[in-house]
């Protein structure tokens, strides 16, 4: 597998730490991961983004759907410290506003 | 122009990552700059998947070929398939204005990032009947000595 996912979760919210080449081959898991911590969290999904290094448009669908979701369970959803290759497909698909973006590792 | 390389794969998503690197290959010896390989690169990835997941609807037996033919003003590549043919507009679906979180969908990226990565994208149906995608590349003006 070119992916690695490692959910973490803390006083009931979850972050979600991805790795590696997110693509039509592999976003299924990220899609997995990212559904069921929405569905699980309390209020906060932050997806670590950072050391990604290849995201095409089923990466970028995932993120969308976790969006939604969090959207409408009322739950923040972020992106952390997204890295070249993913501000590069979020820019070209024109969804880089859509996103709450942060380079904060506080939360 | 002369095709530099034609291959034929599978339409199995695991075969995206080694086509992208044989792709990333090539356009690095074509000295194109890194932001517009990754961009093509993207480009093309989204061009397969396409095919695998609209042309062949997820089934991963089908074939899928990649030609790339490099010339003094233009880079091409053309991807074709035997499975489902497109709706004839499907080139010309691009209207994603004024996108929020409450009228996002998560399909249609894909020819989105496509247009965006090449100069010129074009379809047709070859003889054989299959689908033909053609993907236009402008090279940067070459100067001799």
């Amino acid at each position: 597998m070119s992916i690695d996912i490692q959910i973490i979760e803390k006083n009931g919210n979850y972050k979600i730490q991805v790795s590696g080449q997110v693509d039509l081959y592999t976003s299924p898991d990220l899609r997995k991961a990212i559904l069921g911590s929405v569905d699980k969290s309390k209020d906060t999904i932050i997806i670590q983004l950072s050391q990604v290094e290849y995201m095409d448009s089923s990466g970028v669908a995932t993120l969308v759907e976790g969006l939604r979701s969090a959207t409408k369970q009322k739950k923040s959803f972020k992106l952390l410290s997204p890295s070249h290759a993913v501000r590069k497909v979020l820019n070209l698909s024109r969804l880089e506003t859509v996103f709450a973006i942060t380079e904060s590792n506080e939360e | 122009m002369r095709d530099d390389f034609t291959i034929t794969f599978r339409s199995h998503p695991k075969l995206l990552k080694p086509v992208r690197a044989l792709v990333r290959n090539y356009l690095e010896m074509a000295h194109f700059s890194k932001e517009r390989i990754d961009d093509m690169v993207l480009g093309l990835d989204e061009a397969c998947t396409n095919c695998i997941r609209h042309a062949y609807h997820g089934a991963k037996s089908g074939i899928i070929q990649l030609s790339a033919r490099l010339g003094t003003v233009w880079l091409e590549f053309e991807l074709q398939d035997c499975g489902t043919c497109p709706p004839k507009d499907f080139l010309l679906r691009e209207k994603r204005n004024n996108v929020t979180p409450a009228n996002l969908k998560p399909h249609g990226l894909g020819l989105i990032i496509l247009k965006r990565a090449f100069d010129e994208v074009s379809f047709y149906v070859n003889a054989n009947g299959e689908n033909c995608l053609v993907l236009r590349a402008r090279r940067k003006a070459f100067k001799k000595g």
